[in-house]
Order: C-alpha cells, then structure tokens, then sequence
C-alpha cells in the first residue's frame, strides 16, 4: 500500500482513501470502506461546481478519525481560495462523515456539491487475488437515503448511506444546492452504514453517528493507555515507539463474535484484519507484560472455535486451534475454506504455551481451570493428529488441495522451506520450531497437569514425552559439520539443511542442548544471518537467499522479538541487547511503527531499513515486537509471586523505567541501566543511540 | 435438522465441550407452510430440548433441508450463517458452541499418512 493513502481503523473495519478524503478503487487495489473481508464502499467521491479538491493537509485525530483540508481548484498555481472544504471523517460499523465548507469571500456564493458514491462488494481474497463477482448489483433510493446492494441467492450486503442537510439522492450519489451568505458557514453529516442481512440482521448505526460515539472512544483508548505501564527513558525515540505500539495495538482490537464484549488483535492491515491463530497468540505473548487481558480474550476466542471434528476441506482435527476466520462471500459460498480454516501446525501447541505463561505473569487459576479441555485436548492433537509420518514430530500436509495452505508454518510462503541448494522438499514437511513448539507446550501443560490441574500422572507422562522429544531432535536436527539445527527434516527423514531464523524460536522454546547454544548463538549473530538491524529469515549464502524475498532474507521485526527471547533464555544477555537495539533503531525509521518485514541488506549498505513493498502496516506481531524487546532488556520474569528484573540493555537508552508492570504482584516497577555496548566489533549504530561508534 | 434429531440430541445430557456455556437456542425449522420450533437450553453443559415457545439468547431460521444438512455435518452452518441460508438473530456465540457437537462432513477418502514408517523412539 502506498504511503500517500490514509488509514483509518477500528477492529476489523477500516477506510483506506487518498489524501483528498476520495475513494476510487479497482477491484485489485485495497482502497474503500471494508468491514468483514467484504468491501462496502468502493467510490466515494467529492466535487463543488463540478471540480474535484486539492488537499491543503491532512491530521490523524485519532487512530479511528481523520480530518482532510480542501481547496477548490486542481490547478498548479495556488490561487487564494474563497472557499475552505473541510472533511472529517470516524471509522466504526461503516463511517460518519461531517462535511463543512467555509465562505471567506465578503459575496454570498451558490454551490452545487456533488459526492458520487458505488460499490463493488469485493469480498478482500478478490481484491488480493483479482477475481470477479458472480451475483448481481441494485442500487435503490429510498427514504431520502441510497442503497447500494448486492445480491448472490440468499447471500446479501448492503451500504446505506444518508445525509442531514436536504440533499437530491440518486442511484449514483447525493447532490447539495446551496448558498452560503458571506463569512458563512454550511455543513452536513454524511453516513455511510453496512449491512450483512441474514447475518443477525446487522444494521447498525456508524459508531459516531450520534457523537456520544466519539467521546465513548476517546475514553477507552485513555483508559487502554492509562492502564498499560509508563515508561520513562533517556532515549526519546523508545518512547515514541511503545505509545505507537499501544496505540496501533488498541486500533487492530476486535470482537469477534465469540468473545462477548472482550476484544483480541486482528492481524494486520489491509490484508488480515481478522482472527489468526498463529498472530493473535504471539501478539498476546508479547504484550503479556504490558496488556494480560488480551491474552485471555485469546485463550477463550479460540478455544470456543476449537476443532472438534474432522474436516478436510478446512483442514480441521479435534483439538486443533483455527488458523484463520473470514467472512467474505469467498467463504460463505466455500469457495475458499476459511470459515474457519484449521491449517496451520504451530497455533496449537502455541495455545498451551501462552496458557501457561498468562497464568505465570497474572496468576488467574480459574481461567487455566476452564480451559483445562481444550488444553488437553491440544496436546492430545500433538500425538494423535500431527504425527503424520508416526515418528513423535509435528508434521504438516494440507489435506485440501486447491484451496489449503501449502506451508502451516508461519514461514508460509511457497519457497519459504528449502534445502541449502535451494531444492524444495515434498509433503509432508517437519519443520524445526514445531518440534520446539511442542516441547515446550509438553513442558509447559507438565507445570499446569500439576499445580493446576492437579493431575501429577499427566505431567510426569508429559514430561517424559518432552525429554525424548528433545533428545531425538538434537540428534536428528542437527547439522554436524556446520553446528545448528536444520530446517526441516523431509519425508525420508533427511535434513533440509538451509540456515534460517528458525534456530532463535528453538532457543525460544528450550529445546536446544546446552551444548549446542552457543554454536547456535554464534550463527545468529555471525554475517550470514544478522544484518546489523536483526536476524534475516534466510542467511546469505544459501540458494534461495534474496534480501527482499517475503520469508527468504528480510528480517521480521516479530521473529527477531522471540529470538530476544530465545537468547535471555540461554543466558545470552549481550546478545538480546544488540538485536533490541538494531529492530529498536529501525522503528524510529519507521515513526515508531514496524512493518510486517524489511530488506536484509546489510546495515552498512543502506544506512536505512528498506520497507518489504507490500508489507502490512500496522501488524500485530510487528506492534508487538518493541513489548517484547523491552521485556527482554529489562529481563522480566515472572518467579513464583515476584517479577524478576535483570536487566541487560544497550549503552545508547540510558535509563529506563517501566512503571507499573501488571501481573501477579499488582503492579511493580523494573529499572535498568544501559550498560552493554552493543556496536562490538561491526560498529553500524548511529550516534542516536548513544553508542557512537564509526557509523 | 428435525426436531427429532434435535430431541435426540437433549437426550445426550452433559455435554463436557459446552461446559462454559450457558443461553438458550431457539430453531425455526421451515417446512413448507408450517414451522415448527424447539428451544436447546444448554447450562453450563446440560443439554435439554423442549418445544415451549419461550424467549431464547439466539435464534435459527431456516427450511428443513439446510437443518438436516447441518445436523448430518454435509453443510458448515458458519457457512450457511454467512451466504444467508440460515439465518441467527441474537448471540452468535451459542451457534458457535452448538455446532461443536455435530458430526463432521463425510469423508471423501481416507486419512492419508504419507509413509507407513514406525515410531523410531
């Protein structure tokens, strides 16, 4: 998406326009009004005496609300306008828009104000994939109001959209006459409202539309802020970058229909606003310390759409934890399988590890009691239902073939698991984190089985299974001559060999010998992987190795947040330091807000972080990642009813505080002071961060 | 789904997968010109069936052959809830643990293990 176009959001409905506050969109390009996958406004355009505006500037209100400054005219010279156009604009069930215009002149002026409005109805996997519509399109007028609808057998959507001031409403938009007296004002209210009829008959009003709506909003994203811990520090860009997280964190919340009034984060913009599995548990993961509550709405959401039978066009089993849920006609005519979808191998043990880490960060028994089914039920899906090859790994392999996911890892791409040679295996593929995955869901569900559930069979049963788990993994997985853990291993048990960002979530989750760290360690900090910003995805070298292919050599600001983690985990304290600092710099780059993914060229080649081109922006895991680091650097750890505060964090920050850390203490308070240099040998930080160096 | 099938499931009783909910169903089944009712009362994972005509948490619509597709596992009824052929009204949570005790589609083929190779611990 390019940058020149304004998002606005609230869960998982958002308006994408350019700076003029006009929407024209193609079917291919992600512009409009979408709410539930499925586009409701895909023209919506503003004229006054048949010219289009000029924006003069644009101001983010609120991550929920837009105000555009227009002038008449769309010539090249600046003419001092008689005329101010004023569009502001709030997102919520559709959007409310108050149109003002301005008269400076000392004469009365006659307008004739024009929006032309349409909608295609793309369901967003067409407008992803370019596909077009198989039902039929009728635009009504009624009551004053327009009705563009769309129609395929029961299957009904519809876009109402109305006006306050006296308007002529036809089957292509409203028209406005009017006079304004000199140094007058004339405005109107415009509201653009969805529906999905049969679907609970949905027709609500816009969420502004009585302005009570706004202020309700503004307060709860005080409330958010005002709960989340403070911050204080030296280095000003670090807070910038954790108010950005908290903010895009509130904006990507959703409720989706489960979860009562309890929101959980969508995953990313434009492509998947909606529930993921895989994202909505990591991003809990990584604002445990910061926002619990999101981690429960997780934990319940998901086990309520829990898999309990088998279906193979959506690639369900029982006990399987959903990968993604869409809405779009796509999935209501089964055209695409996502309704829910259950392909995906690692979201299930993920489950049990955030299970177990929310009940060590905020000690709420009861929920870890009532999820006791599911949680057994996701373990029991380990053994029973992704060993396919019978031999204790977690295996993947679509069962649906057209319209299945490939790759159930969260490298998902087509090319994203190779061999050094850049070979790809065949299926069915046991890629490395999973085993990691697995392990430690086995050692986690140990800890609740006995001092939650109150079942010491299970868990010494469980960690049986973990220790065997883990000592045919460093045997099988480990690539002898070059020291670290391959990939995958292929259907004939043989090792697909490249080097990957994967070895960082295998510290993560403890599976790896001691032994073995440090020569891991050295992989993730030597050349080939890390590029002075973070860890790439691929190392340099390897066949497939391309520095802006999308899982082949960018770095995710997200994976490089868990191998933080990783490297606490095994002791490697400097090490966590050095990758914090490099994704933190990086986020200044981008104001404070990460992408999806940038370029893993070196550091010392371009100065600057390159945006992947299509990356989603903000993304979950991505807003996610700053939580995540500064709970590395400062060391946070939940022991037994006290946090841990061991601090590691890079010279440049200076001191930091994280006031009023929540969980099962109440609130506390982490300090720390920067101390660890963290240029070393390959100096490349800018002197921002206070560590100077040559760069 | 017919009403038989549905008292069938009442039958059943405690239903552990529906142990956290609680709320009422209401199904209106279309046959042609009549329609027929029941109300599913889940508490806390208890299941009964009854045809009083009460107030329910959430309501289903829909004819006869897309209830008893539903019921067999040939139809998705999230599916069925999005393209309009069975229409909820009220808490779209209740459809969601409802449809945890219906049987899956029927298989096409079989479940396929890619190799026949044996537990190598």
């Amino acid at each position: 998406m390019s940058d020149s176009l304004i998002k606005i959001l609230d869960g998982n409905t958002f308006v994408v326009s350019d700076d003029r506050g006009d929407i024209e969109a193609s079917l291919t390009d992600p512009t409009g009004l979408f709410s539930f996958d499925t586009r409701f406004l895909s023209k919506w355009v503003l004229s006054v005496n048949g010219s289009r505006l000029n924006p003069l500037s644009v101001d983010d209100l609120q991550y929920f609300e837009t105000r555009f400054f227009l002038v008449p005219g769309t010539g090249t010279v600046y003419v001092d306008s008689k005329l101010s156009v004023i569009r502001q604009r709030a997102v919520g069930n559709g959007f409310h828009e108050e149109l003002t215009i301005l008269n400076h002149d000392d004469k009365p002026v006659d307008l004739t104000v024009r929006i032309d409005a349409g909608c295609d109805f793309a369901d967003l996997f067409e407008v992803k994939d370019a596909l077009s519509k198989k039902g039929k399109y009728v635009n009504r007028v009624e009551k004053g109001r327009l009705q563009l609808i769309y129609e395929r057998d029961k299957y009904v959507r519809s876009t109402v959209i109305s006006a306050s001031a006296p308007a002529r409403v036809d089957k292509g938009g409203l028209t406005f006459k009017l006079r304004i007296e000199p140094h007058g004002r004339w405005a109107t209210d415009l509201d653009v409202v969805t529906a999905m009829l049969g679907y609970g008959e949905r027709h609500q009003l816009p969420k502004f539309a009585q302005g009570r709506g706004r202020q309700n909003m503004e307060r709860n994203l005080e409330r958010w802020l005002e709960d989340a811990p403070r911050i204080e520090c030296d280095w000003d860009p670090l807070k910038a970058t954790y108010r950005r997280s908290l903010v895009d964190l509130a904006a990507l919340r959703f409720t989706p229909p489960v979860a009562g009034r309890r929101s959980l984060p969508a995953a990313g913009l434009p492509w998947f606003m909606t529930m993921f599995g895989r994202d909505s548990i990591l991003t809990s993961l990584q604002a445990l310390p910061f926002t619990p509550d999101l981690a429960a709405t997780t934990l319940l959401a998901l086990g309520a759409w829990q898999g309990s039978r088998i279906d193979d066009f959506r690639d369900e089993d029982p006990g399987r934890i959903l990968h993604e849920m869409r809405y779009g006609e796509l999935t209501a005519f089964e055209e695409r399988p996502h309704s829910p979808y259950y392909g995906c191998a690692d979201a299930t043990p993920l489950y049990v590890i955030l299970l177990d880490e929310y009940e060590r960060w905020t000690g709420d028994r009861k929920l870890v009691r009532s999820l006791e089914l599911e949680a057994r039920a996701a373990l029991n899906w380990i053994d029973e239902y992704a060993d396919l090859q019978g031999d204790g790994y977690i295996w993947y392999q679509r069962r649906n073939e057209e319209t299945g996911l490939e790759n159930q890892c969260w490298k998902d791409s087509w090319d994203s698991i190779s061999y050094r040679d850049g070979r790809l295996p065949g299926f069915p593929r046991a890629t490395c984190e999973l085993q990691g995955y697995a392990y430690d869901a086995k050692m986690r569900g140990a800890r609740l089985a006995r001092e939650v559930w109150k079942d010491p069979a299970f868990a010494d049963q469980l960690e049986k299974q973990a220790a065997e788990l883990k000592r045919r993994f460093n045997r099988d997985f480990w690539v002898e001559d070059d020291e670290y853990f391959a990939l995958a291993l292929d259907t004939e048990g043989k090792q697909v060999d490249a080097l990957t960002s994967n070895n960082g979530h295998l510290l993560w989750s403890g599976i790896v010998d001691k032994s073995k760290a440090k020569a891991v360690v050295r992989h993730l900090m030597g050349p080939r992987l890390f590029c002075g910003w973070g860890v790439r995805t691929l190392a340099e070298g390897e066949a497939r190795f391309n520095p802006i292919g999308y899982h082949v050599g960018t770095v995710w600001p997200f994976d490089n947040s868990f191998i933080a983690w990783g490297l606490r985990r095994y002791g490697f304290k400097e090490e966590a330091a050095r990758i914090a600092a490099g994704i933190l710099d990086a986020a200044e780059f981008f104001d404070g807000r990460l992408p999806e993914a940038f370029g893993g060229y070196e550091r010392t080649l371009t100065r600057f972080p390159v945006q992947y081109p299509t990356a989603c922006s903000p993304q979950a895991w991505s807003t996610g990642a700053p939580l995540l680091l500064l709970r590395t650097m400062l060391g946070l750890e939940p022991i037994g009813d006290h946090l841990v505060v061991d601090p590691a964090l890079p010279a440049g920050i200076g001191h930091l505080e994280l006031l009023d850390v929540p969980g099962r203490w109440h609130r506390v308070d982490a300090f720390g002071r920067g101390r660890v240099d963290v240029n070393g040998k390959r100096a490349s930080l800018r002197p921002q961060l206070g560590v100077g160096g040559n760069a | 789904m017919s009403g038989i099938l549905l008292e069938e499931l009442g039958r059943r009783g405690h239903e552990p997968l529906l142990e956290k909910v609680s709320g009422t169903i209401r199904f209106e089944i279309v046959d042609g010109k009549k329609t027929e009712r029941r109300v599913v009362s889940i508490d806390k994972g208890d299941v009964s069936v009854s045809r009083k005509n009460v107030r329910a948490d959430c309501t289903l619509r829909a004819d006869k052959a897309v209830f008893d597709r539903v019921a067999s596992g040939e139809m998705n009824a999230m599916a069925a809830t999005l393209r309009g052929d069975l229409v909820i009204e009220g808490e779209s949570e209740l459809l969601v643990a409802f449809q945890r005790l219906l049987p899956g589609p029927p298989r096409r083929r079989r479940r396929r293990r890619a190799t026949t190779a044996g537990r190598r611990a």
